[in-house]
């Protein structure tokens, strides 16, 4: 039995509607696939710039009071916890970023005197 | 001046000498506070002490008192400018080699097994001064004989002088720190291997007007374990008693803190000691074991 024209329209119809939902499903599944790309590229090249000009210098350089609130001593953690930047590889331990004052001189040397003396200092 | 007094008092003798004789009393009953608040702080050999409690429950974290706080922060100041010469965590070992109660008692046992064990080494610990609490690894444990005993000389000499009004020599185990107008001339000290020498013994007169002066040794604290004769300053690099040219080490700096982590430094490191205290502009006296003397950064001759 031979199609009518108005059938044969009918199917042509559906055909490209058919094929334009197609597009859409492929269109909206590359759109996901850029944004997420994008996303994980956008945290990596983030990740990568915090690590090598991280703003360490300005929590730890001396005289500076905001120090990170808790800090292993001597070990690696990053200073920017401070700052609430997410953490990223630590480049500087802070053993030697925040090295303290060494042992300071007295205002001037013992001298020799012959007065008697009052205290004794020796090995305890 | 005029008048001292002194008793014992962290397992040694405290000596508090004033300018001014009525600033005495008060200036000893600082000192006594200060010494007595440094000894629940941190001993070693106190069941009830903060450290001893801390010792106990390693890999914890700990809250701790502010002066146990501070005394932590110098212990860990002197490992960080002695890359780590000077090292709290050291404890363990001294115990086990028999520093394990008051060297009274040391000295007075007939002979132990000593063993070994290795240093965590001062970067293990976890100090966090805004919540005052401390953790550091099972296995570690933490001596502050080489710093409290000096921070403790420090605190009292600040103390006493503001009770006395006046200048104040604090001397505790030979660990030496003057606050407030020192005397014409200064205080005279006598520097010889052992704190318990007598005034008018060996030794030469060296004045000083500010800060401290510390003297670190391997002759005095020494105990017999089976064949070997040990003493107490422990090489970390080892963990084992620092094996040293110097028979004692005296350093002048700015604080008796500074000058006792410079001599025992000096002790450990051995024979580098003279041109690192150089380094450091730190006058110093060191003693080899065979008498001979080193003078560095202007230290008087005899």
């Amino acid at each position: 039995m031979a199609e009518t024209r108005s059938e044969v329209l009918h199917r042509r119809v559906a055909s490209a509607a058919a094929a334009r939902d197609a597009g859409l499903r492929r269109l909206r599944v590359a759109t996901r696939a850029a944004v997420v790309g994008a996303v994980a590229l956008g945290s990596a090249f983030a990740g990568l710039a915090a690590a090598s000009v991280h703003g360490r210098k300005l929590t730890t350089a001396p005289n500076v009071r905001a120090a990170p609130r808790r800090s292993r001593v001597g070990a690696s953690k990053p200073a920017h916890h401070a700052t609430g930047i997410a953490p990223v590889p630590k480049l500087v331990p802070v053993a030697s970023a925040d090295q303290p004052p060494p042992p300071e001189p007295p205002p001037a040397p013992p001298t020799a005197t012959q007065a008697p003396p009052v205290a004794v200092t020796g090995a305890s | 001046v005029s008048n001292a007094v002194s008793f014992p008092a962290l397992g040694t003798t405290a000596v508090v000498c004033v300018v001014e004789p009525g600033g005495l009393e008060p200036a000893r009953a600082a000192v006594a506070q200060e010494l007595e608040a440094i000894d629940r702080a941190c001993s070693r050999f106190r069941p009830d002490s903060e450290l001893s409690r801390l010792n106990a429950a390693p890999g914890r974290r700990a809250l701790v008192g502010a002066l146990l706080l501070e005394a932590l922060q110098v212990a860990v100041r002197a490992a960080a400018v002695t890359d780590g010469l000077v090292d709290p965590t050291i404890g363990r070992t001294l115990r086990q080699s028999g520093y394990d109660r008051t060297f009274t008692l040391v000295r007075a046992r007939r002979g132990c097994a000593p063993r070994f064990a290795t240093v965590p080494g001062w970067k293990t610990i976890e100090l966090d001064a805004e919540r005052r609490t401390v953790r550091f690894p099972p296995g570690a444990e933490l001596d502050l004989g080489a710093t409290a005993k000096a921070l403790a000389a420090d605190r009292a000499a600040r103390a006493s002088a503001c009770a006395a009004g006046c200048g104040v020599l604090v001397g505790l185990g030979g660990d030496i720190a003057v606050a407030g107008e020192p005397p014409p001339g200064g205080w005279p000290v006598r520097v010889a291997d052992d704190h318990a020498a007598p005034l008018d013994g060996d030794g030469a007169v060296v004045s000083i007007q500010h800060g401290g002066l510390a003297s670190s040794g391997t002759t005095v604290r020494r105990w017999r374990a089976r064949k070997a004769e040990l003493h107490h300053i422990v090489d970390p690099r080892t963990a084992r008693p620092a094996a040293t040219p110097w028979r004692t080490v005296t350093v002048a700096a700015a604080t008796c803190v500074d000058a006792n982590t410079a001599s025992t430094a000096a002790v450990v490191l051995g024979a580098q000691a003279p041109a690192w205290l150089s380094r450091l502009g730190l006058p110093a006296l060191l003693v080899s074991r065979t008498g001979a003397a080193t003078r560095v950064v202007g230290w008087p001759e005899d």
